[in-house]
């Protein structure tokens, strides 16, 4: 499966000790890794479908949201979704917070660089906003709030206004 | 630049007389026309970055969302990503809805049918969410009602996988 077996190398390439589950009959594979991200240990799933062309990848967060919190989560994950390019984040009905990127690679012989940068893309939206969600999700801070924080005018405060 | 050839191959293979904006200084090109799904004319961009080595979808929907349902309106866009697998949407803050599909081909020749199933998928989530999308932007229908009513019709999935 050729699909697989990219991934697979990639794997290997990360000098990762493990092995890409493969599903013969429906012509899929899966990979599923903790990967350590500020400190913090997410859920990777990386699948392959070769009847579609499909690489998928999915990244968790190992926290979910509060049920009071859900709303508020949504609205910031609209802001970082406006933001990013690939992928979105976004919420599951159980609290969950999942980042997914799908591509469809139809006769094209992916690179071990395209799956690298999937996984690049979506630890850097981890990474990025890492404060922002476990905030919002976890405790009584809101989406508005985030977004007061970030409009608020950039100032140059090292200057004096006189000068 | 070879992004932006690929591009221009299946411009022409679609047979459309449009011809792509190259920016040779930053390795950049782009085409930009009205796009017509579900009887509307949606602003379709599709850009190519060759230092990135990325293509780049971008979809606009033909209106905005009235301003008392923004925040009705991201759940729903939540709600749909939920069901949803390639490329997404999300509300800018001009109140504009935009899909947007990017891939990196780093190390790659992306094939035209790439390019075409970029756009396919994006036409065809659209097309298949164009009903509640517009119900809750621009009427008073909520997002809560439209998840009420798809439920009772039919069988909940999450497009996410399955042994998690």
């Amino acid at each position: 499966m050729r699909l697989a077996d990219k991934v697979q190398d990639w794997i290997n390439k990360l000098d990762w000790n493990e092995t890409v589950e493969l599903d013969e009959e429906n012509q899929t594979s899966e990979l599923n890794v903790s990967l350590n991200i500020n400190d913090q240990s997410f859920n990777l799933w990386v699948e392959t479908d070769e009847e579609r062309d499909w690489i998928k990848l999915y990244l968790y967060a190992p926290f979910n949201s509060l049920s009071n919190k859900y709303e508020d989560c949504i609205q910031l994950f609209n802001r970082i979704n406006s933001k990013r390019r690939f992928g979105v984040i976004f919420l599951l009905e159980d609290g969950r917070i999942a980042c997914r990127h799908i591509i469809d690679v139809e006769n094209t012989e992916p690179s071990i660089e395209m799956i690298a940068n999937m996984l690049g893309q979506a630890t850097g939206l981890f990474e990025n906003w890492f404060d922002e969600i476990s905030s919002v999700a976890l405790t009584k801070k809101t989406a508005q709030e985030i977004f007061d924080e970030l409009d608020k005018p950039v100032t140059d405060e090292s200057v004096p206004d006189a000068i | 630049m070879r992004l932006a050839t690929k591009l221009q191959e299946w411009i022409d293979k679609r047979e459309w007389e449009d011809k792509i904006e190259v920016d040779e200084e930053n390795q950049r090109s782009r085409i930009n026309f009205s796009y017509g799904i579900n009887e509307q004319s949606f602003d379709f961009w599709f850009e190519t970055d060759e230092n990135k080595e990325q293509l780049e979808l971008y979809l606009y929907f033909p209106f905005k969302i009235k301003k008392d349902k923004l925040n009705d309106f991201v759940l729903l866009l939540n709600f749909i990503h939920r069901k949803s697998s390639i490329g997404g949407f999300c509300v800018l803050p001009n109140r504009r809805i935009q899909y947007r599909h990017f891939v990196d081909v780093e190390n790659a020749d992306p094939s035209i049918e790439m390019i075409s199933n970029m756009v396919g998928a994006g036409e065809d989530i659209i097309t298949e969410w164009f009903e509640e999308l517009a119900l809750v932007a621009l009427t008073s229908k909520t997002t809560r009602e439209i998840i009420d009513d798809l439920s009772a019709t039919s069988d909940e999935t999450e497009e996410v996988p399955d042994s998690i």
